[in-house]
């Protein structure tokens, strides 16, 4: 690993610069712990993120991200240590020499923080309670690489996306109800009714275990231009689940049984999410309308169902569906005690979505 | 004076692959040591496709590999006895939701 620094300053700091990144770990007193240096892989989803959005937005034709060949500068930090950024930004080319960009902040890297300091506790070198404080730093790029040779048996190339963008035909899902407030800048989400109820469903019929499943859907391309993902189906992970009272775990034999259920729909339709329920329950006191701090104790993703988002449904249209089974969230909701979470600007966020009948 | 000869060690045979993520959108060309075990070709992916080795509650991650058709790849086998050239493989792992440390 590198540890020697070189702090930019304003002269070296050019628009052509390249920058090696490393996320910096300290204490609240900001004593240093230790840095976890960043590679170029750790900036996919970025990358794929922005394509995504020039591509929606029509700037970019086809939806391939150019994983391996794009520009990711820092954001230096106001007031911040000389080579502290507070965030980063994704710039990609395009023919017309009008880049596509767009910035991310620190929060992209809150799973990889979460590593860390399990990491930590693992060695028994953090308390657990005890707070770890992660800044990213940019220095300029010397051109060193670590040793390449560990893996000679095995030479790998760029990764390329498989994702097929369909049309919306005109009478498709069109009778559709808005939850959750949608924002414009979201990528539009629209949910067949039948997937919230059978996800609400299987969660009712495991009040005391998480349940989870994986969601099949199609990207597809509006006549209007825009582009929407439509969530067409739940594939239950019964059977193929290991599950407790407040974890789930997916295993490869749901994947193989979501895919199966894709190809045998013939459909056009791919994994494009997942499922799970939330089994916990307010306290007997609690108020009508829940106040909102009861209500994050139940509808929230964890450090965990963060991870998990980015480690397998790292996509910028993947979305992660919660149910719960506590019977007040209906009225506190004004619907199904169901949420969505998605992708925004690099992190997991609770996002609106639209209900289309089926 | 004399000349020496030096020799070039044989190459390594290579045998092109692609490699998935279990939902198949993900893919990598990959060329492969055909002798190696399935195990090091998974362990050799995970370090060079940056792979998590731990989630965020310090749960070991643990890698596999099936072939398109959904078959298991056992860890022992040869990767060319198992593979076709040019197949595709799935780089499998079970992911847990829940409430971490």
């Amino acid at each position: 690993m590198q540890t020697e620094t070189h702090a930019p300053t304003e002269t070296q700091a050019t628009e052509n610069a390249t920058y090696v990144f490393r996320l910096e770990f300290a204490d609240e007193q900001r004593t240093y712990v230790g840095a976890l240096e960043l590679w170029p892989a750790d900036f996919h989803r970025a990358i794929g993120e922005t394509a995504f959005a020039g591509f929606r937005g029509g700037r970019i034709a086809d939806f391939a991200p150019p994983w391996d060949a794009t520009r990711i500068e820092p954001v230096f930090a106001e007031g911040g240590a000389a080579a502290e950024a507070s965030g980063f930004r994704v710039a990609i080319g395009c023919p017309n020499g009008n880049d596509v960009m767009q910035e991310f902040g620190i929060g992209y890297f809150a799973a990889a923080a979460s590593r860390q300091r399990a990491r930590l506790l693992q060695q028994n070198d953090w308390p657990r309670d005890k707070t770890l404080v992660y800044t990213l730093a940019a220095y300029l790029d010397d051109g060193r690489r670590p040793p390449a040779g560990r893996n000679k048996g095995l030479a790998v190339a760029a990764p390329t996306l498989h994702v097929t963008v369909g049309t919306l035909g005109r009478d498709e899902l069109r009778v559709r109800e808005a939850w959750d407030a949608p924002q414009a800048g979201d990528l539009p989400v629209l949910v067949a009714r039948s997937v919230i109820e059978q996800a609400c469903a299987e969660a009712g019929a495991s009040p005391d275990r998480e349940i989870g499943g994986l969601l099949l859907g199609r990207l597809l391309r509006s006549e209007a231009g825009g582009v929407v993902l439509a969530i067409t189906c739940l594939v239950s992970g019964a059977g193929t689940t290991d599950a407790t009272g407040d974890s789930v775990t997916l295993t490869p034999a749901s994947f193989a049984k979501a895919r199966e259920v894709a190809a045998l729909r013939a459909a056009g339709e791919f994994v494009a999410g997942w499922h799970h329920s939330h089994p916990f329950k307010f306290c007997e006191s609690c108020p009508l309308p829940t106040p909102p701090d009861c209500l994050a104790k139940v509808l929230f993703f964890s450090a965990d169902d963060v991870q998990l988002m980015e480690s397998t449904f790292s996509q910028p249209f993947h979305v992660g569906l919660l149910s719960a089974v506590e019977p007040r969230l209906t009225a506190t909701l004004g619907h199904l005690p169901a949420r969505l979470f998605g992708w925004r600007r690099g992190e997991v966020v609770s996002r609106g979505f639209e209900v289309a009948s089926d | 004076m004399s000349a020496t000869m030096t020799m070039e060690p044989p190459r390594r045979k290579r045998m092109p692959l692609v490699i998935e993520d279990m939902t198949g959108q993900v893919r990598h060309n990959v060329e492969a040591d055909p002798d190696m075990p399935v195990a090091q070709f998974v362990q050799d992916a995970e370090v060079q496709l940056r792979l998590p080795e731990i989630d965020a509650s310090g749960r070991q991650v643990r890698y596999g590999a099936r072939t398109s058709d959904g078959d298991v790849l056992n860890p022992t086998d040869r990767l060319g006895d198992v593979v076709r050239p040019d197949g595709r493989v799935t780089l499998t792992k079970a992911v847990t939701a829940g409430l971490s440390i």
